[in-house]
């Protein structure tokens, strides 16, 4: 699988995701922007108001009867956190014309349709903006529901205190009551429409049909500064802090933030996926096998790494009781690693593992976009075919350069407040 | 043994479909532009079988609940301390398992070695290896993991709303047991459940991706053994027509109510094609009433009352079933008052009907994107006699008349039950 780029004009880029697999095609646009507190809340706000209405469709019903009609076509939109960046997506999927028996211009309704809601906005509605205000507080304070997420948030929250990163990729609750429908908009005229933005198409399409349709819907759209918004990585941590709070939960959440010191385009990038299988990614791992197999101290505990960002982090849930073995036992099997225990067969384990995952992105539309956003954001396109190469070829050496590099620098602790 | 080939243009896939010798129904999917290939080996047993008859004995057994799923976690453990992954390890593949109200299955998906894989597969489920030791770790694990649940709102309003809807079945327990009820597993318990319920006869192992049937034929013939079996007598607590409280509630760490409203299906005991119809017909008719695109979802969405979260759906059993919408609300008592209100002067007409059958439609060619999600469908509706390559037909037989005879029958106030989780 390869992607094949084409640029309609200064900033905006059409990547052809080329497959007969899917009875689908999916359209997503990716508009880029800084990680700042200026603009985080407003730019979560529009990923939502965007899809309350627009020329073609003014309110929400008609929209979605559209969709409807277009053989239940899906409409996702949202911001995503890369890197530095707030990245304000807008997803679309609908059905393949040839396997809807009749002729029925899906794909032309579809562009018409992202046109007029994503590149010709008027106005915003006063109404449909304070309806979107309390919806954001909502999602905002519902992260909690989910405790293993929230403490990973939580943990990148602490841990990046003073780097766009840990800004929350839906903004500021104290924020939203400032933003009016007249601001919001002059920030969809000035900035959204001004950003460097990527269109994907994932299917089976006439693509030159869709470049030409893709130079009109954006001849009006002027794209001020090209570039994306750059990325910084931490590289040193003072001293480990460590965060406790407390909620009323059954399990305690046990989360640890590392700095990997490896970063998004360094030449380390295919050893540290291996690490990350070796020490924590599935039941073939350390982690899962000491932790969970053999202390049975939890049913999940497991290793992320955020390339964007030279993070990683642990999670598990757990007894309140249990912390400290969780935690020793934790470093004790990172400590493992960079003392060079690692069998041939974990090896073996963990670059098939890497492996199977990375070609099974190619089975769906949405992670290979994600995949191939990322890589653009680095700076550095890799194929599929060659980040498999790549990471064959790692050897238990280059595992253990790397994990003598990773520093903890965030211990963060949610637990139970009940008797 | 004989593969019968089933064919659907519209599609464009073809499915094989045998029974091997051991019992076993095989079936076959050739999908060989993906990526990744994927097998599931599952047997019809669940959390609600806890009361059965031993073919060839008298008496009912009746088995602590949560049972099914604690014999999928220690189904993964072999002979001599190892388990599955570490064989799984050899190959690369993603291996998992999952037990549901009516399932346990065991699957992978691959991008290599599929037929190795196979081997596996068969080879760990059929070789049970219960000891004291090993169970005793595993209430340990299983005790984190309905910890985890205990704490997941999402989780929780789903089988309170059960519990408002169900007076004695068993779909109203959790799945997993409880620390209790798991405290009473032993190996012996284990291994009657195993032989009861893992024989081929009462299994199914589907396969999709870059597959040929006669290989996998080969490979079951190695690893299932034939051991015919007579039927498995299963007892379900006899259900009321009534429901069991019309609210529960629940307090949880979470910023915003969440709720789910429940609608008790009376109209059971059908399988196959009539069920299959039951089940499109009502998920036709959630969606024009409270659907994204419908009169209701949009007032109450503007009134601030739902958000974004919001759903409706139908799950359709042989001998139970629901329909749940819900969401996160400030307040769930008012939007249940006027869900109620909305459908009683509900007003189904014959182009919103046609428009949600197009949905209906594009959901289900949607399903064929992904070996996973359609090797998952196929499963679990073979269970209840359903062929999906039917879905488009049966669709198509439905008509605006069977979705409003479903809506006077099924979608009252008397079926109703409500689950919310409250902040503290």
């Amino acid at each position: 699988m390869s992607v094949n780029s084409i640029e309609i004009k200064s900033g905006i880029h059409l990547h052809y995701l080329h497959t007969n697999k899917f009875k689908t095609t999916t359209l997503g646009v990716y508009i880029h922007r800084p990680l700042t507190r200026e603009e985080a809340t407003k730019n979560a706000l529009l990923s939502t108001v965007l899809r309350r209405g627009c020329e073609l469709f003014p309110d929400s019903r008609s929209l979605a009867k559209q969709l409807d009609e277009l053989y239940g076509a899906t409409l996702e939109t949202g911001v995503r956190k890369k890197g530095d960046s707030q990245i304000i997506n807008i997803n679309l999927s609908f059905a393949n014309e040839k396997f809807i028996n009749n002729s029925e211009k899906i794909l032309e309704s579809i562009l018409a349709l992202a046109d007029s809601m994503i590149l010709k906005q008027t106005h915003f509605s006063k109404e449909y903006v304070e309806q979107e205000k309390e919806n954001l507080k909502t999602q905002i304070l519902s992260q909690i529901n989910d405790k293993r997420q929230y403490a990973s948030l939580r943990c990148i929250e602490e841990m990046c205190k003073d780097e766009p990163n840990g800004i929350d990729r839906f903004g500021f609750i104290e924020d939203i009551d400032g933003i009016s429908e007249n601001s919001l908009y002059e920030h969809y005229k000035n900035t959204f429409l001004t950003s460097p933005m990527d269109i994907f198409v994932c299917g089976e399409v006439d693509i030159f049909w869709v470049e030409q349709r893709l130079l009109e819907m954006f001849a009006t759209v002027e794209v001020k500064n090209s570039k994306y918004p750059k990325i910084s990585i931490i590289k040193n941590v003072a001293e480990v802090k460590n965060i406790t709070e407390t909620e009323q939960i059954a399990q305690a959440k046990l989360c640890m933030g590392f700095r990997t010191m490896v970063e998004p385009n360094d030449a380390n990038y295919p050893a540290l996926l291996i690490y990350n299988a070796v020490l924590g990614s599935g039941p073939y791992s350390k982690l899962f096998n000491n932790v969970r197999e053999k202390l049975s101290l939890a049913y999940y505990v497991s290793s992320n790494a955020d390339y964007l960002k030279g993070i990683m982090l642990i999670n598990s849930g757990i007894e309140v009781a249990n912390f400290q073995k969780a935690y020793d036992e934790i470093i004790i099997q990172m400590e493992a690693i960079k003392n060079g225990d690692i069998t041939d067969e974990e090896m073996h384990t963990a670059i098939l593992g890497t492996i199977n995952s990375i070609k099974s992105l190619t089975d769906n539309a949405v992670l290979m976009e994600d995949y191939y956003l990322s890589k653009l954001i680095a700076g550095n396109i890799i194929d599929i075919d060659e980040l498999v190469e790549l990471v064959s070829a790692i050897t238990k050496e280059q595992v253990i350069e790397v994990a003598k590099d990773i520093r903890l620098d965030t211990v963060y602790f949610l637990k139970g407040s009940e008797a | 043994m004989v593969f019968e080939k089933i064919c659907n243009k519209t599609l464009n896939e073809t499915l094989y479909k045998g029974r091997h010798k051991s019992g076993l129904t095989i079936y076959v999917l050739p999908k060989k532009e993906h990526s990744k290939s994927y097998a599931m080996f599952a047997t019809h047993y669940g959390s609600i079988d806890s009361e059965f008859i031993v073919p060839g004995e008298a008496s009912i057994t009746t088995v602590p609940d949560g049972i099914a799923h604690f014999l999928e976690h220690k189904l993964f453990e072999q002979p001599g301390g190892g388990n599955a992954f570490d064989e799984y390890s050899k190959t690369g593949a993603s291996a998992n398992a999952f037990t549901s109200f009516n399932t346990t299955a065991y699957l992978f998906s691959c991008t290599d070695k599929f037929y190795e894989n196979l081997e596996i597969l068969l080879g760990f489920v059929g070789q049970p290896y219960f000891t004291d030791k090993n169970v005793q770790k595993e209430q340990g694990i299983i005790g984190q993991e309905i910890r985890m649940y205990d704490d997941d709102p999402n989780w929780r309003v789903v089988f309170n709303m059960l519990e408002a809807l169900y007076v004695n079945h068993p779909v109203r327990k959790d799945i997993a047991g409880t620390v209790e009820t798991i405290a009473e597993i032993n190996k012996d318990i284990l291994y009657k459940c195993y032989n009861t319920f893992y024989n081929p006869s009462n299994m199914i192992l589907f396969t999709c991706g870059d597959v040929d049937p006669e290989m996998v034929e080969e490979v079951a013939d190695k690893y299932v053994k034939a051991e015919q079996q007579a039927e498995i007598g299963r007892f379900y607590k006899t259900e009321p027509d009534r429901i069991n409280k019309a609210k529960v509630e629940q307090n949880l760490s979470v910023a915003t109510p969440l709720f789910l409203l429940g609608f008790k299906d009376t109209d059971v005991g059908y399988e196959g094609e009539m069920l299959l119809k039951k089940d499109i017909t009502t998920s036709i008719l959630l969606d024009m009433l409270a659907g994204k695109s419908s009169e209701m979802y949009n007032e109450l969405y503007e009134q601030g009352l739902i958000n974004d979260s919001f759903s409706a759906s139908y799950e359709g059993e042989r001998d139970y079933g629901f329909s749940a919408m819900g969401g996160e609300s400030p307040n769930p008592e008012l939007v249940q008052e006027i869900i109620l209100k909305g459908i009683a002067n509900a007003n189904l007409t014959e182009q919103e009907f046609q428009r949600c059958k197009k949905v209906q439609k594009g959901q289900f060619l949607r399903m064929f994107n992904s070996v996973d999600r359609l090797s998952h469908s196929f499963v679990t509706n073979l269970f209840k006699g359903i062929d999906l390559f039917n879905f488009l037909d049966v669709c198509d037989s439905i008509t605006l008349d069977d979705v409003n005879a479903r809506l006077q029958r099924h979608l009252t106030s008397e079926n109703a039950g409500i689950s919310i989780i409250k902040p503290y």
